[in-house]
């Protein structure tokens, strides 16, 4: 017995005196010109062969025990740092800056996170872009883009030409998640699609989940995107902008108190507008369109440990044709973040978050003049802590709640004898979407694992006047009263994703998601446009749910010049929404009947060749996807294909940097569009005159024309690679190279005179050059 | 909030700024064209179509009986011969200027409340017997139709006679009821001073276009601006005519049954919209046909209200004034308040 006894005590004072050795390090890195924080950046300790990754402020935290050691600091496209290290304290607090590589002015074309940090990131299917990137993928009309640079990622497809809205592993464009400093985003584009929300100048980098998205985010099925403004507190008056053809942006930046509060704001404007009224087009001549928004940011560092911001967005899209009336959307979003670092090993992060989406068209005809307005308000409250277990373990959990409401359509006209207005309302939904969370990433040697739990519940809350339906049609209305809940939806969601390094240059993935989607977006076409609204899960329609199996293989080669990977992934989908054939969705009070719920699957394989390294960086990426639904009623309850079944993808994107001149170019190729097309035709001659009428046997049974183009981009930089307190470049793309006439959509037509009928295909651009000016100082 | 106006002229309305944002994307895309595409379509199946629609009010209507066809098919318009057709055991004629369409006698008139039963009896599918084709339909009532107004189309056009909508109103019955409008045009084209009645809605899309319900707001007041017009109109004949001042406009309110209603409607979807945008999902058209025929039968309650054009200096040429009305025209006008 007393040998046991003294075994113990061995065991005891051992753990304590190792606990007693074992040190925190713990510190921030920054950009040593411009203090921008950097995340994810690497911090490695050679002896121990782990480390750790910086978070979104440039926060890191390592537990090791006391001793000397290698450290490296590494961030693609700025000198890495390699020191000795000796960890004689408790408590070791360290903060470090990089320097931009002289090689490289701007981050290479794809930086992703490093190399070396993808390899045992447990996420299957996450990529990340920072500003410098996106500013060299050649951009329609000269306008980069975070969007448009994201469709060239493998698994990811522009759902229509020139289309903000985009397709993730054949998901609906409505599965994506857009989150802006946490708010969501429910339209992300400007100028029906052609442009997105996100003005690069301000963007300090945009992570998207392509459906393994962390148990500590939720409420879409396909992806998450997280787009994070620039988080610095500058030490000077900076500025940076651009002049262009059809669009001009600012963006100015100030210290008000020195390294404890400062300011940023942007702004664009778009004024192609101005060149309508040349156009031979009469219907052309007479409209007018332009769109603005502004993006702005309060950051203060309270202390070392406190740090407060509240950043926001707003922007409208405005159209007039002379003769009828006006058309405008906006978007607004509003963040106010706080964040604690409790200790070295716990941070609290808190968000309030406000979105709001409205649009309004009106117009008059005949002395009738009316309008018809909608909109979505989101009120988010977001409460996350990270808690650094040891140094295998992160932990984070917390709490997500939004309150919702969504005006879904409200249409009001005047008839001058009238004395009041006539009016026709959707009746407006009140809902609530609530999630508590946790998640744990482990580290242990070569594994690398991410797992958590999301437990997620939606309620419907009154006043309102719910339909019900007996086969699909309406037999009723149920009401409930103001501030009722009246219905309940919950889910549980588990994430699993793993690991294994099993080489040094090799790793293998696999992960598992469960996700939960309570709003559905109400859309008749396929690129989406600024009205289509949004409706809550309820009684009738429930909440779609996808089920993601997914594996990967990636492989450094070429001594980490190279990465070669290959996903795999197979998705089941329940209760996805489709529209019943001759829906009327249009101001429908019973909208709910119009929808259809069913079953889908989505799956495919993705390969990508990059390369990081060099003058010439760039990828290459094939994708095969395949998206199909089976629901009842719909193309006679067999299975057809979704509006998002693009089966083959191919991007390839270059860039050469010869030092002062970088060159750019892409090259995109995609299957056609599923398109629903007339077998046949009936005559309709009830009046005497036989009318040809098409008739549609099917649901999406045909296809458009494969798409592809060419983009080429050169940029000048006009300081010659010298860095100066005012640089500038110049930027001149040409868009869709050879003139591909990639049909946007499709028409079929009588000839009057002859009764024969034809296909006719739209297509928007052909070859489309640009010139942007861009400055910094 | 008061409902004392017209649920479905905000609709028409509502749908006409949808269409212009069609044209705003258009816009958008200033090099935007067209091209034809070969697009290589399955062959349909052959069906049978049956369909028709009878009025209140006297006249000649048709039963059309057709087959479909392949889409891209260079075939003509040919109706399906042989075929009897009755409305209620009466024998319907075949149209010697049409294949395909049957006649009722002239003057018929539907009776509100009457149930209307019509049979085809044809061979179709070659077996040697014929199979029966049927609908039956309860006429609805007639809805008096208040008034008829030429009201300009916009503010910036309010001082000339034309372009305008034929505005008309009326109460509707409490109950769902659907509505189709024709309008006929009663004019003389010179100063011989023939005035000839035509119908400008014989063209499917002229009528189909101004199909609506009134299911929102039932039992109120309803202002609907029926039909926009120019000064020139083209016919479904392919004529073109001009409308001058003293011609009548003629708008007759057609109260449907519903099953012809819906399948109208969808021909209506069917026939527009650009895909894969701006499309509502399509499929096979549902009607009231026993027997797997496509197409409907319907009874309508009619009504017609009608209105003078008026004069106003702005609109018309010296020329097509002089035309009409001979040299000394200017004497016959003073402009209209």
């Amino acid at each position: 017995m007393s040998k046991v006894w003294r075994w113990i005590g061995w065991l005891l004072v051992s753990w304590m005196a190792m606990e007693a050795q074992a040190a925190v390090l713990e510190g921030h890195l920054y950009d040593a010109e411009t203090q921008e924080p950097l995340a994810g950046a690497y911090v490695y300790l050679m002896e121990l062969r782990s480390g750790a990754v910086t978070d979104a402020d440039g926060y890191y935290c390592i537990q090791v025990a006391k001793g000397s050691y290698t450290l490296q600091l590494t961030y693609v496209g700025y000198d890495s740092q390699s020191s000795p290290l000796v960890v004689d304290r408790d408590h070791l607090p360290l903060d470090f800056r990089l320097h931009a590589s002289d090689e490289m002015l701007d981050e290479v074309l794809v930086q992703s996170i490093s190399d070396r940090r993808r390899l045992d990131q447990a996420n299957i299917g996450t990529e990340k872009f920072s500003m410098g990137e996106i500013r060299k993928v050649p951009a329609f009309m000269g306008e980069v883009d975070v969007i448009k640079a994201v469709q060239l990622l493998p698994g990811v497809q522009a759902t229509s030409e020139g289309s903000s809205s985009f397709s993730v592993r054949g998901g609906a464009p409505d599965q994506n998640l857009i989150l802006l400093d946490g708010a969501p985003v429910y339209n992300a584009s400007h100028m029906m699609g052609f442009f997105s929300v996100f003005n690069n100048d301000v963007v300090e980098d945009a992570l998207l989940y392509k459906g393994d998205v962390p148990a500590t985010q939720g409420g879409r099925l396909s992806s998450l995107m997280e787009v994070t403004t620039s988080d610095a507190l500058p030490d000077k008056f900076t500025g940076r902008g651009g002049i262009g053809l059809i669009s001009s942006r600012l963006k100015l930046a100030t210290p008000i108190v020195k390294e404890r509060l400062g300011f940023w704001a942007a702004g664009r404007v778009f004024y192609a507008g101005m060149f309508l009224p040349l156009s031979r087009r009469e219907g052309v001549r007479n409209a007018r369109m332009t769109f603005y928004d502004v993006n702005a940011k309060l950051e203060a560092r309270l202390s070392d440990k406190h740090r407060i911001s509240l950043s926001g967005y707003a922007g409208q899209d405005y159209f007039a044709l002379k003769t009828l009336g006006s058309f405008d959307y906006a978007n607004r979003t509003a963040t106010l973040r706080y964040t604690a670092v409790v200790n070295p090993r716990l941070t609290i992060n808190t968000a309030l978050t406000g979105s709001w989406y409205d649009y309004t068209v009106q117009g008059e005809i005949s002395s009738l003049t009316g309008s018809w307005q909608a909109d979505i308000a989101d009120y988010g409250l977001r409460h996350e802590y990270a808690w650094q277990v040891d140094t295998h373990n992160m932990l984070k959990m917390g709490v997500s709640t939004s309150f919702k409401l969504i005006d879904g359509g409200h249409a009001e006209m005047i008839y001058d004898e009238q004395a009041d207005p006539l009016a026709i309302d959707i009746p407006r939904e009140r809902c609530m979407e609530s999630a508590l969370f946790v998640q744990n990433d482990q580290h242990y040697g070569r594994w690398t694992l991410q797992y958590g739990l999301r437990f997620s519940w939606f309620n419907n809350i009154g006043p309102q006047e719910e339909l019900l339906l007996t086969d699909g049609r309406v037999t009723g209305k149920k009401s409930y009263g103001k501030g009722d809940f009246y219905h309940t939806y919950w889910n549980f969601e588990p994430r699993l994703s793993a690991a294994w390094q099993f080489r040094h240059d090799m790793s293998l993935k696999a992960g598992y998601s469960r996700t939960t989607q309570y709003l559905h977006l109400v859309q008749t076409s396929s690129a989406g446009t600024p009205m289509d609204i949004w409706r809550a899960a309820n009684t009738n329609l429930r909440p779609a749910v996808c089920d993601q199996l997914s594996a990967g293989w990636m492989w450094d080669f070429h001594q980490d010049t190279y990465q070669l990977s290959v996903e795999l992934f197979y998705k089941w989908l329940q209760n996805q929404c489709d529209f019943k054939d001759f829906a009327s969705v249009f101001l429908n009070e019973e909208v709910d009947a119009e929808f259809l719920q069913g079953r889908g699957r989505s799956f495919g394989a993705e390969l990508m060749l990059r390369k990081d390294i060099g003058r010439l960086t760039g990828w290459v990426s094939y994708t095969f996807c395949r998206s199909l639904r089976t629901i009842e009623g719909i193309n006679q309850g067999r299975e057809y294909k979704s509006a998002s079944d693009r089966p083959h993808n191919i991007s390839l994107v270059l860039n050469y940097d010869f030092g002062w001149i970088d060159l750019g170019a892409t090259w995109v190729y995609a299957t056609g569009q599923p398109l629903s097309a007339p077998d046949t035709r009936l005559y309709f001659a009830d009046f005497g005159y036989p009318a040809v009428i098409p008739m549609y046997s099917g649901r999406n049974q045909y296809r458009m024309p494969d798409y592809h183009r060419m983009d080429l981009s050169v940029t000048f930089h006009l300081n010659k690679g010298v860095k100066k307190r005012y640089d500038h470049d110049l930027n001149i793309s040409l868009y869709n190279v050879y003139c591909r006439h990639n049909a946007w959509m499709v028409r079929f037509n009588s000839d009057p005179k002859t009764g024969q009928q034809s296909a006719e295909k739209t297509y928007l651009f052909s070859i489309v050059p640009s010139v942007t000016y861009n400055f910094y100082f | 909030m008061k409902r004392a106006g017209c649920s479905c002229a905000l609709f028409l309305y509502l749908c006409a700024m949808r269409r212009w944002v069609v044209i705003c994307c258009l816009v958008l895309g200033l090099a935007a064209c067209t091209e034809p595409w070969d697009i290589d379509l399955n062959a349909g199946s052959r069906r049978l179509v049956i369909s028709g629609a009878v009025g209140t009010i006297p006249d000649t209507y048709a039963v059309c009986v057709t087959h479909t066809q392949d889409f891209l098919s260079d075939a003509p318009y040919q109706g399906v011969e042989g075929a009897r057709v009755t409305i209620n055991g009466v024998l319907l004629q075949p149209d010697t200027a049409m294949s395909g369409r049957y006649l009722t006698a002239p003057g018929f008139a539907a009776e509100p409340g009457t149930t209307y039963l019509l049979e085809v009896w044809l061979d179709d599918d070659g077996d040697g017997v014929e199979e029966c084709y049927s609908a039956s339909a309860v006429a609805p009532p007639v809805v008096p139709l208040g008034s008829l107004a030429l009201m300009p189309l916009t503010t910036s056009t309010a001082f000339k006679a034309l372009p305008a909508s034929t505005l008309i109103a009326f109460p509707d019955p409490v109950g769902p009821n659907f509505y189709g409008a024709h309008l006929y045009v009663t004019t003389a084209q010179d100063s011989s001073g023939v005035y000839r009645t035509l119908r400008y809605s014989d063209i499917p899309d002229k009528y189909i276009t101004n199909m609506f319900s009134s299911t929102v707001e039932d039992g109120s007041m309803i202002y609907y601006p029926a039909f926009m017009l120019g000064r020139h109109l083209t016919l479904a004949s392919g004529d073109s005519i001009t409308l001058f001042p003293f011609d009548t406009l003629t708008v007759e309110l057609n109260n449907h049954t519903e099953a012809y209603f819906t399948y109208i409607s969808q021909l209506q979807t069917a026939s527009s919209g650009s895909n894969p945008m701006f499309m509502s999902p399509s499929g096979e058209f549902t009607g009231n046909i026993s027997g797997g025929a496509l197409g409907a039968f319907g009874v309508y309650g009619a009504s017609r209200a009608s209105v003078p054009v008026a004069y106003t200096p702005d609109t018309w040429e010296d020329e097509e004034m002089r035309q009409r009305f001979g040299s000394g025209w200017k004497s016959k006008f003073s402009p209209a308040p």
